[in-house]
């Protein structure tokens, strides 16, 4: 049973590297056929199958945290604030989707009235169907849609800021402007004389388009979600992260005060070129020890620094194609695997 | 700071990034209460962060909603822009494979994770073919110099610097073939490490003063930004 | 969409073959020799200080994601693991990725499997930080001080957060050893860790660690491309050379042979 275990594992390890293998080494067109043609959507396939993981990392901090939240073990407050966190920015970044994702729907159906009204008037070219209740049903949306600018929980209500105040007359004006020609386009539609008055209503339309989006953007920016998930974002995931960079500096010192003090020749090639090339970078250098010290810095950095890094380069590469070839066609003794291991 | 009021959003966020910064450099002291809360507070964030930020660039939008039809939104009349394309039932084989990663939390049933894994490091594997040949080989044209180029004995003797550090530092990487004590192999990784020393040490250097510009940002934010929003307070 | 060129196909063709060869040769019981790589020996050195001292190790793979390096990354986190097991002592292994912590938990509980110690395995050794770059040196610089970790194994791929990682094991006096294929980290582990591991070396801690038959035999492949690439390098040298002298216009034939396509057309 292990064994045929281990030969399914094989053949999907065989699986997952086949088709990149072969969209590499095949050339683009083989007779006629192209065989990189849904490359696009394999791709997309392969990183939904590694996406799929991500809820492993949120059991884990659980697993690890919530255990001694529950437990009250050591350092339990520290995983409640963990968990705190990790909860209040989990249902901010929710509220902040949702949100986001009515806003695009809403301005994907603006933007939509455009392609409609071009197929209504398409249908009743070709299999004269009738335009009068679909252009009243746009009609109508539109309605909908300029009475809801007035509703303070509507995703077009901003609230009384002066910008937003006067997007909001612009769009009750676009909306009516609107509505007003596709009414007429209904009349000439009857009349059998179109083509301007269609145009004139595409371009109200794409007018309104582009109210709706700035509109949209002010409310989504005055959102709750949006204003919190900002402030959370700027106060602190932010500044921790910079800090944590900034330790950098006292580090690196930490580091050259303990390898550069002569202790080994290789401590002397290490620190004699270091410190040439930090002279090499700051004016006191050239002005206070040596004039050609940023000449012998850039001499450095591409005559010994580059072959060197290619050299070991060089070698991480074969090694890490052997190291693919020994995978895919599992030559390789798993180190995941206990039975193969104990080989 | 001029225009900044005093418990507002704006002034909060300052006013917590600077204790976020406070707690970070208490590390520096040592490790310590404040640290460890700011440590995990950092974790739980980004955590979230993290997590819902490929759900909401790409699983959501290119996989789910597509499959679940919400990306199509209804015309007024009720009429469909498009129709539901069948061929988004397909993403349900690779979400439903991925599922098996979680196989790994069953002792007797974690043997499925591992085809989920043999399948990613496959993947990963033929990736890396294009990867590192794509990589390799302009370096490697690039390393076809002149030993001798003519009018520029200085090039000249660069360019046989290049390839004399290239060839030793190479010849420290070779680990199946037997050397003698003082032949010439030896030597040559003798000199490829000290060539190697040489140029960590020249980049250790080129890189002192990119993270001295990020210390320095950090406490103009204390200096210019926070301690101003702090001393408002009693102010 | 980049395709491979002959130069490319060969390449990878004739790496499979060598490979082939010389991993067959290794299984059919034939010799091959692995210098001896001071680095490789250190990793020994500082489970057993670790265990002596009764202390913790901490072994992490940083920013890594899913491909050959980790690969190689897991074979000694396998290795190390199971004499941690054997002696009864811990390890922990801080995750930057969902992926990468569901194939080191993997390989965690085969090594407490293969020292038949899975009683003590604890899948909350594996602990997924972040995939923020410094969030996840943030959370490891509190655990190497909270569990004062006797040894610190950091093997695989870093940036920028490369030294913070390595200062957090040096303030508790932890030993430490580093490989890395990351280039503009090796000063760092150098300055800061006890033994560093070079760019391939990473690759060949497998083999020695192991004594695989495969591992050696891929070895020595690896030696033999290496030496065709010089080979090429010092064939390019020369071409190059001789076309400055005469100073001709024309590409030079390694060159174009590096770079050339399969048509006329460039496809």
């Amino acid at each position: 049973m292990t064994r045929l275990r281990n030969k399914l594992i094989a053949f999907f390890t065989f699986i997952g590297g086949l088709y990149f293998f072969l969209e590499y080494i095949l050339p683009a067109h083989i007779g006629g056929l192209e065989f990189g043609k849904y490359h696009e959507q394999i791709s997309l396939a392969v990183q939904l199958i590694g996406l799929m993981a991500i809820g492993l990392g949120l059991i884990n901090i659980f697993r690890v945290h919530g255990v001694r939240i529950l437990k009250l073990q050591g350092g339990w407050f520290n995983s409640f604030v963990l968990l705190l966190g990790l909860a209040f920015v989990l249902v901010l970044q929710l509220l902040d989707f949702r949100r986001s994702e009515q806003r695009s729907d809403l301005l994907l159906e603006v933007k939509n009235f455009s392609l409609f009204v071009n197929r209504v008037v398409l249908e009743y070219e070709q299999k004269q169907i009738d335009y009068r209740p679909r252009l009243d049903a746009l009609i109508d949306r539109l309605g909908v849609l300029k009475t809801q600018v007035k509703n303070s929980s509507s995703l077009l209500a901003t609230g009384k800021q002066l910008d937003s105040e006067r997007t909001e007359a612009q769009f009750v004006r676009s909306a009516e402007g609107a509505a007003s020609a596709t009414e007429q386009l209904k009349g000439a539609l009857w009349q059998n004389n179109y083509r301007e008055t269609k145009k004139i209503t595409l371009d109200q339309l794409a007018l309104l388009q582009s109210v709706t989006q700035e509109l949209l953007d002010l409310n989504y920016e005055a959102s709750p979600a949006r204003r919190w998930g900002n402030f959370v974002f700027n106060g602190f995931f932010t500044p921790l992260g910079s800090a944590m960079f900034s330790l950098l500096a006292f580090y690196i010192v930490s580091a050259a005060y303990r390898s550069f003090r002569f202790r080994s020749w290789e401590a002397v090639v290490l620190m004699i070129p270091a410190l040439i090339v930090m002279l090499g970078q700051i004016p006191h250098g050239p002005l206070y020890v040596y004039s050609g010290l940023p000449e012998i810095r850039r001499w450095l950095l591409e005559y010994l620094n580059t072959p060197a890094f290619r050299a070991i380069f060089f070698g991480s590469a074969i090694a890490g194609l052997a190291m693919s070839i020994r995978i895919w066609l599992s030559l390789e003794k798993s180190p995941l695997n206990t039975e193969e291991t104990k080989q | 700071m001029i225009g900044l009021e005093l418990f507002s959003l704006q002034w909060f966020e300052i006013f917590c990034g600077g204790f976020c910064v406070l707690a970070i450099f208490s590390f520096l002291a040592k490790e310590n209460p404040f640290y460890r809360i700011f440590e995990h507070l950092f974790i739980g964030i980004s955590a979230a962060i993290l997590i819902m930020e490929p759900i909401r660039t790409f699983l959501w939008p290119q996989a789910l909603k597509p499959l679940l039809g919400m990306d199509r939104i209804p015309f007024p009349d009720g009429t469909y822009p498009e129709p539901y394309a069948m061929s988004y039932l397909l993403f349900l084989v690779p979400m439903g494979f991925g599922l098996l990663y979680y196989f790994i939390l069953s002792p007797r049933h974690s043997w499925l994770a591992q085809l989920v894994i043999g399948f990613s490091l496959g993947v990963g594997a033929g990736l890396s073919f294009k990867g590192i040949i794509v990589e390799m080989t302009p370096q490697l044209t690039d390393s076809f110099r002149p030993l001798y180029v003519v009018g520029s004995f200085g090039e000249s003797l660069n360019n046989i610097f290049f390839i004399f550090v290239l060839l030793t530092v190479f010849s420290y990487f070779f680990f199946s073939f037997k050397r003698s004590p003082n032949g010439l192999m030896v030597k040559s990784s003798w000199i490829g490490r000290t060539m190697m020393m040489g140029c960590f040490g020249a980049f250790f250097g080129a890189t002192i003063m990119a993270r001295m510009a990020l210390l320095v940002e950090r406490l103009q934010f204390m200096i210019a930004q926070w301690w101003p929003a702090l001393s408002q307070l009693w102010r | 969409m980049e395709h491979a060129n002959p130069f490319a196909l060969i390449f990878i063709l004739l790496m499979g073959g060598v490979l082939f060869f010389y991993v067959s040769q290794a299984r059919r019981g034939k010799d091959i020799y692995v210098r001896r790589i001071p680095g490789i020996d250190a990793i020994d050195e500082t489970l057993g200080r670790s265990v002596e001292l009764g202390r913790p190790i901490a072994f992490t793979s940083g920013l890594i994601s899913i491909g050959p390096l980790f690969y190689a990354c897991l074979s000694v986190l396998h290795y190390v693991a199971e004499k941690i097991a054997r002696f009864s002592s811990k390890i922990y292994v801080p995750c930057f990725d969902p992926e990468v912590l569901v194939l080191s938990d993997a390989t965690l509980q085969s090594a407490y499997q293969s020292a038949n110690r899975l009683s003590q395995y604890d899948p909350t050794d594996v602990r997924y930080l972040s995939n923020n770059q410094f969030a996840y040196a943030s959370g490891y610089m509190g655990l190497v001080h909270r569990e004062n970790v006797g040894g610190a194994f950091l093997f695989g791929s870093f940036a920028a957060e490369s030294l913070i990682l390595a200062e957090a094991g040096q303030q508790v006096g932890a030993m430490q050893v580093a490989a890395t294929t990351s280039n503009e980290q090796i000063p760092f582990f150098i300055t800061t860790c006890d033994h560093t591991l070079i760019g391939e070396e990473l690759y060949a801690a497998g083999a020695y660690l192991s004594n695989n038959s495969v591992q050696r035999g891929s070895l020595r492949a690896q030696d033999i491309m290496k030496l065709l690439l010089v080979a090429l390098i010092v064939l390019g040298t020369i071409q190059a050379t001789f076309a400055a002298l005469s100073a001709s216009e024309e590409p030079i034939a390694a060159l174009k042979w590096v770079t050339g396509s399969w048509s006329a057309k460039g496809e």
